[in-house]
């Protein structure tokens, strides 16, 4: 028995080339009755997502030959263009390496934002699609139901996924450990440019129902909350509104301060002791930093949610060696009770957790 | 034979002073351990220990229960004659207490703050020679409104001595908050709001069951004494008067939660006092 991964990814090609040769869902079924109607290959899952497209196949064989049956067929399949496909540029994983390049992409390790965990969901989505169709059998089961045990215990038992890597996420995660649900916060956005619309999605995905949004062009601001069933306000009435909201995100292209302290101070004595988010992501500053030294206000800018961020990626980047002795050990522990591999046989592990050879 | 010939056994076996020692130097141990998982969590960055945890502060508040029986079984009352008593009793009210409100409030580090609070309890109970060797049943009958009056007002103090937890877990996450240190603990401590919450509720349980304690000490027997008045009406009045400060002007979570931490001084006192008598 054999098993190869072939495929494409970010780190690889560019998105000219990956989207020549990505699957569209309705495609798959074809493409995986094609790849297992061919004599060398028994089992098949395809994984097509905007950062890669990996084909896995099992044999009951030895897997060189039947990995350049899946590179070729993936040429074949890519649509005219530059360069050619025949040069197209592929990897060829194949045994350990195979398992292990699986159970890396599942953790999140081979994700454009690392430790990110949608790629989890888009590769059981994959699984499930060629399970449904028929396309694996015994080996390919093991494997992808242990990748995804895998990428819960790397994501488990290290820090890649604690802190988020981008603003929006840093802002939510700010939120949520002030007021634990968002569900039941009302937020305020001042200024309805791009920035407040990711933002303000971002609250949305978390459960924020209640957005209130005002900008000196009404249109923008109807644009901004209606889609997102939140309500307008007058610009020059927004601060009437600062008693009851919990969240104020302020992104307005005014020159000097928009929020004061003695806005705020006012606000917070009939607030009844509720905390107040303040979110600053304008440049020049729209929020006086002065209300940050207010009790029971916790004030963000832009500098301070990069810098949050940033951090966050740094760890993110030193919990690598740490997953990747994980996903090795497990690699080589699936290999030893799945299969005999004769021509990959699992590396050992030298104390750093790094391959010796 | 550990209890009087009068009373009756209670208990499903024959509890002796040994396995009353070793029920607490037990309890010390899962209290001593949950601490240490404590530092661990909180310098790992991880959550992992959230069950073990709490099965350790579930075997210290069992080894507690434990020596309290066989301790009462000595006293032929309520165990709360002697500072190591009162001390181990309030220990084991704080963890009944946190029970109740750690999982309601969501707030898995509760039980790991705690810990060490709990183990510090039941260190000096057992260094102050907790377990009697001998009964010392009292002379004239017991009197029930007495037994109410102190074991509910050590019942409430346990109150008071998880919202003093909660409250330092408040100041602690509002500080990361507004210093923007976003570190291990920050990730692990609960949102301020519901740390701000479980205060304003451990405030107004501890407050009910002190009233209710000191309304049973009206009933008691035999005058208790001017200063144990003077004692218990002052951590009353304390709490009370926060309460209504925070009813009438809706007190800001930081301000709540720094008086309350001021006021356990007040608790803390009686009980020294009380040990001293």
């Amino acid at each position: 028995m054999s098993l190869v991964c072939v495929g494409i990814n970010h780190q690889l090609a560019p998105v000219e080339l990956r989207e020549r040769l990505a699957v569209p869902e309705s495609a798959v079924p074809d493409v995986l009755g094609r790849i297992t109607g061919s004599a060398r290959v028994e089992e098949c899952v395809v994984i097509s997502t905007c950062n890669r497209v990996e084909i896995y196949a099992a044999s009951p064989r030895s897997g060189k030959n039947s990995s350049e049956e899946v590179a070729d067929f993936l040429r074949q399949s890519v649509s005219t263009g530059s360069p050619p496909s025949a040069e197209i540029p592929l990897y060829k994983h194949e045994g350990f390496e195979a398992a292990r390049h699986l159970f890396r992409v599942a953790s999140g390790l081979d994700s454009m934002v690392l430790g990110e965990t949608e790629i989890f969901g888009q590769v059981k989505k994959a699984y499930a699609l060629a399970q449904q169709q028929g396309a694996t059998q015994g080996a390919l089961n093991r494997l992808f139901q242990n990748a995804f045990r895998v990428g819960k215990r790397v994501r488990s038992d290290t820090d890649i996924q604690r802190g988020s890597t981008s603003v929006g996420s840093v802002a939510v995660d700010l939120a949520e450990k002030i007021f634990g649900q968002l569900d039941s916060c009302r937020v305020l956005i001042l200024g309805a440019g791009e920035i407040s619309r990711t933002m303000t999605q971002s609250l949305s995905s978390r459960g924020v129902k209640s957005i209130t949004v005002a900008n000196r062009s009404i249109e923008k601001a109807i644009a901004l909350a209606e889609p997102m069933g939140g309500k307008t306000l007058s610009f020059h009435e927004w601060s009437t509104s600062l008693p009851t909201v919990d969240i104020v995100l302020s992104s307005t292209a005014a020159e000097g301060y928009v929020v004061s302290p003695e806005h705020i101070g006012s606000a917070m004595h009939e607030r009844r002791g509720n905390p107040l988010f303040l979110i600053d992501i304008a440049v020049p500053r729209d929020i006086n930093p002065a209300i940050g030294k207010i009790d029971n206000v916790y004030l963000y800018d832009i500098d301070a949610l990069h810098d949050i961020a940033s951090n966050a990626r740094r760890r993110r980047e030193k919990q690598i060696a740490l997953c990747e002795e994980v996903i090795t050990e497990e690699a080589r522990e699936f290999l030893a009770k799945t299969f005999q591999d004769p021509f990959s046989p699992p590396p050992a592990v030298n104390d750093s957790g790094n391959k010796s050879s | 034979m550990t209890h009087h010939a009068n009373l009756p056994n209670l208990y499903p076996m024959e509890l002796t002073a040994e396995i009353a020692s070793g029920s607490l130097f037990g309890a010390l141990l899962c209290f001593l351990t949950a601490s240490a998982l404590a530092v661990i969590e909180v310098l790992r960055g991880t959550r992992h220990a959230r069950i073990p945890t709490m099965l350790l502060m579930a075997g210290g508040f069992v080894l507690e229960t434990l020596y309290l029986q066989y301790q009462g079984g000595m006293r032929g009352r309520c165990p709360i004659t002697t500072l190591p008593e009162i001390l181990i009793f309030l220990g084991w009210s704080t963890v009944l207490i946190y029970f109740v409100v750690g999982p309601t409030y969501r707030l898995s580090l509760l039980g790991v703050f705690t810990a060490p609070l709990m183990a510090t309890f039941v260190a000096i109970g057992l260094l102050s020679g907790a377990v009697s060797q001998t009964p010392s049943l009292p002379s004239s009958p017991v009197d029930p409104w007495l037994e109410t009056h102190a074991s509910l007002s050590l019942i409430s103090y346990g109150a008071f001595a998880l919202a003093f937890v909660a409250a330092t877990m408040f100041l602690i996450q509002d500080r990361l908050l507004k210093s923007k240190s976003l570190n291990q603990l920050f990730y692990n401590l609960p949102p301020v709001c519901y740390l701000a919450n479980a205060v304003r509720r451990l405030v107004v349980v501890g407050f009910l069951l002190l009233t209710i304690g000191i309304a049973a000490a009206f009933f008691i027997r035999e005058f208790p004494g001017w200063w144990k008045i003077v004692l218990a009406s002052s951590v009353w009045i304390a709490y009370g008067s926060l309460l209504i400060a925070d009813l009438r002007r809706r007190l800001s979570p930081g301000s709540f939660c720094k008086t309350s931490l001021w006021i356990f001084a007040l608790p803390v006192i009686t009980l020294g006092l009380l040990g001293r008598r």
